[in-house]
């Protein structure tokens, strides 16, 4: 039980000391995440919306595929990365080992399935519904597949929220492609396992619950964004 | 020149699923005016049989025609049981089913609300409307497409006697104007109010077909009887 | 089209993320963790940034992986714990030249009640041998490391093989010097480690030293890599730090480096 305290304790005084490391890792935290999952939503939306509104050869081999892919585990994907972008593997002469890109691309990797398969569920679902509606209407695919994406924006919204989640919590991949270097690649999740293995438990779980207040606030914000927007009760739109 | 009476000529009509007979070599001429009530139990086709017509779905056999070519299923527009509305405003619900909006046809819109009782609802989430007005808002859908014939699977099965009478008002005055209608019901007293003739289907056949006036007061058929008599149940 | 709009989007971010090498000279170290662990690079990273302009970045893996990656040339240095593997390596041609930096102490970890019991012993794998045969519970890294060499060899020492332990004593984590460290307290086992990790690490529990040897010291030795094999290698850069750290300077920052008080790597 103390050990607990201690790390709230440590929590709070690691947000409130404003201390430059931390804030230089928060920052790298972000960034990472930010740009991957924006990333990840440019590739994934289109992609899951393609796969849910229309109908080809392989269509459902694919959609398993990505389901699958969604299951990845971190260090897997990790791996590839590394192999890949190590200085003897294809993309070697690039030189982005241990960098932040790097990072961007295992994350992109991890989060765009994710990304896809819920948009797939999503616009999967408005189609379904509309379909006839806009058959017998002589609706036109383009603009019914805007109207799929503007009439399910807010649940696209959680969607890259889920995908901003993952990809801040995750440490697996990014912990082998980035190399936690002090000041270079160390995010949120990689100097919590650097704590642990130093037995710095309090230190760790005080980064660990400054991480769940970001989760906690994602969560909020995705309620909010239900409550404001999805619930038909509500006369604003 | 005189124009000649629009018609539609329905021939050897059938569909199957999975190799279960639906619609079974439907056969039927039928005016191009006025207000066709289906009638029919649950599972007789009623649904079926108006998709074909509206194109959703294709038939097996045989081939629908109409008379001319500026009355055609091509221009018609379909009012399902369950409204399907998007989540946007009255409005824009009304106006997303046209190409390019003209400036005439926003003032049909808000005549059309009018004529619906939606009046002053323009801007609000249609999503929160009853399921009356909901289903009040797909018909304005419909008809600002100025269909030439509409067609409609029990509109107003699920929703409130007001937005029945707003239905039933209108779909008459169009009806009038020569918008021709096809009206799936269950509900005999509204097949009487809106009827010019009926068909009554079973099991996918045409059981019967004739005038409003007569097939209430003298169906041919055992199971029209019983069907009008409440024998016949609609689960 | 998708593949084109990854390739564009991938462009993009490698635009937004990648600046092309900073303005400061650096290089990249695969490095034991145990280094990394006890806050030794803290130390030293300022100093050699400030004498010769070039900062390190430090990717902490065990020594056999550390190795492997330098063999992918995936680092301009290695700064690692086990010779026989350092050796191989050289011989690989993958590495350059070879150069025993410093040393420090390898300890064995235990619970407090039974840690007393091993330090009649006067050479390290005796004290293994009676862990053996009183079938102490031992905590095994199994990663590869250098720790985990060193465990290996003096089991061997001792005339047994751990292949054919019972893990109902024998436990192989595969994991790093923390992780291992954390078990072993937990379990109330036995490890073995290095005195840098053990006087930085910051929970102990109720483990004590119960053997340190006195005998034979945990190495640590820089090895550089051969621009040969691998082209893009720092050779340079990396030859400045190597002649840094092991210059009158550079021994000096060494011996300089305290934990809690405690003197821990002592330059060769």
């Amino acid at each position: 039980m103390g050990q607990i305290t201690n790390s709230f304790l440590e929590a709070f005084k690691l947000i409130f000391s404003f201390d430059p490391e931390l804030i230089e890792i928060l920052y790298l935290s972000f960034e990472i995440t930010i740009i991957a999952v924006l990333i990840s939503s440019f590739i994934g939306i289109p992609l899951g919306t393609v796969l849910a509104c229309t109908r080809f050869y392989f269509r459902k081999a694919i959609i398993s595929i990505f389901f699958a892919l969604m299951g990845l585990p971190p260090v897997v994907v990790g791996l590839f990365v590394y192999l890949i972008f190590s200085r003897s593997g294809t993309l070697g002469w690039m030189g982005l080992l241990y960098s932040p890109t790097v990072m961007i691309i295992a994350q992109i990797i991890l989060i765009t399935p994710i990304i896809c398969c819920l948009t797939f569920q999503t616009i999967e679902s408005v189609h379904l519904k509309y379909r006839e509606f806009f058959q017998s209407f002589h609706i036109g695919r383009l603009k019914a597949v805007k109207a799929y994406i503007i009439d399910s924006r807010f649940e696209l919204i959680t969607v890259i929220l889920a995908g901003f989640g993952r990809s801040i919590s995750e440490v697996g991949a990014i912990i082998i492609v980035g190399g936690n270097i002090d000041h270079l690649t160390r995010v949120m999740t990689t100097a919590i396992a650097l704590e642990t293995s130093k037995g710095n438990l309090s230190l760790a779980m005080g980064l660990g619950i400054i991480l769940l207040l970001v989760a906690v606030f994602v969560n909020v914000a995705m309620i909010f964004i239900k409550n404001k927007f999805l619930n038909p009760s509500n006369q604003d739109l | 020149m005189l124009k000649k009476n629009p018609n539609i000529n329905i021939t050897n009509l059938s569909y199957s699923i999975n190799g279960k007979s639906l619609l079974n070599k439907i056969s039927l001429d039928i005016s191009g005016n006025g207000i066709t009530v289906i009638l029919g139990a649950n599972g007789a086709g009623k649904t079926i049989f108006l998709k074909l017509l509206s194109g959703l779905i294709n038939s097996d056999n045989g081939e629908i025609k109409t008379n001319s070519k500026d009355f055609s299923f091509r221009n018609s527009a379909m009012v399902f049981q369950e409204p399907i509305i998007l989540r946007r405003s009255v409005l824009s619900n009304i106006l997303f089913v046209i190409e390019k909006i003209q400036p005439h046809q926003k003032i049909m819109a808000s005549e059309l609300m009018d004529t619906l009782g939606l009046s002053g609802k323009d801007n609000q989430n249609a999503q929160t409307l009853s399921a009356g007005e909901k289903q009040r808002l797909s018909l304005a859908r419909a008809l600002i497409t100025q269909p030439k014939i509409l067609l409609l699977d029990e509109p107003t099965a699920n929703i409130e006697p007001t937005s029945t009478i707003f239905i039933e008002k209108v779909l008459k005055r169009k009806s009038s104007s020569g918008t021709k209608i096809f009206f799936v019901t269950h509900d005999i007293n509204q097949a009487k109010r809106l009827a010019n003739d009926i068909i009554y289907l079973e099991n996918g056949q045409v059981k019967e077909y004739s005038k409003g006036s007569i097939f209430f007061k003298k169906p041919t058929t055992l199971s029209a009887q019983k069907y009008i008599s409440g024998i016949i149940s609609d689960g | 089209m998708v593949k084109l709009l990854t390739n564009l989007l991938t462009l993009i971010v490698i635009a937004i993320v990648y600046l092309p090498p900073t303005f400061a000279k650096s290089i990249i170290v695969q490095s034991s963790t145990s280094l990394k662990n006890s806050g030794f690079y803290q130390h030293v990273i300022p100093v050699i940034k400030n004498e010769i302009g070039i900062d390190l970045h430090v990717v902490a893996v065990g020594t056999g992986q550390a190795i492997k990656n330098a063999l992918n040339c995936d680092g301009d240095l290695l700064i690692t714990h086990a010779k026989e593997a350092e050796l191989a390596f050289l011989k690989t041609g993958f590495g350059l030249k070879r150069l025993e930096l410093m040393y420090s102490h390898w300890l064995i970890i235990g619970p407090e009640d039974t840690a007393n019991s091993l330090t009649v012993k006067n050479d390290i794998s005796d004290a293994f041998y009676l862990i053996f045969s009183k079938k102490h519970k031992f905590v095994s890294r199994g990663d590869n490391s250098g720790t985990h060499m060193r465990e290996i060899k003096l089991w061997k020492k001792a005339g047994l093989n751990p292949k054919t332990f019972s893990t109902k004593w024998y436990l192989e984590v595969g994991s790093g010097q923390g992780a291992t460290l954390n078990t072993s307290i937990q379990l109330e086992a036995f490890t073995l480690t290095d005195s840098a990790t053990w006087f930085s690490f910051q929970n102990k529990g109720n483990a004590q030293i119960a053997y340190k040897d006195e005998k034979n010291f945990n190495v640590y030795s820089l090895t550089t890599i051969n621009s040969k094999k691998c082209p893009n290698i720092k050779l340079n850069e990396s030859e400045e730090v190597v002649d840094f750290l092991t210059s009158k300077r550079g021994k000096a920052l060494i011996s300089s480096f305290s934990i809690n008080g405690e003197l821990v790597f002592f330059p060769l």
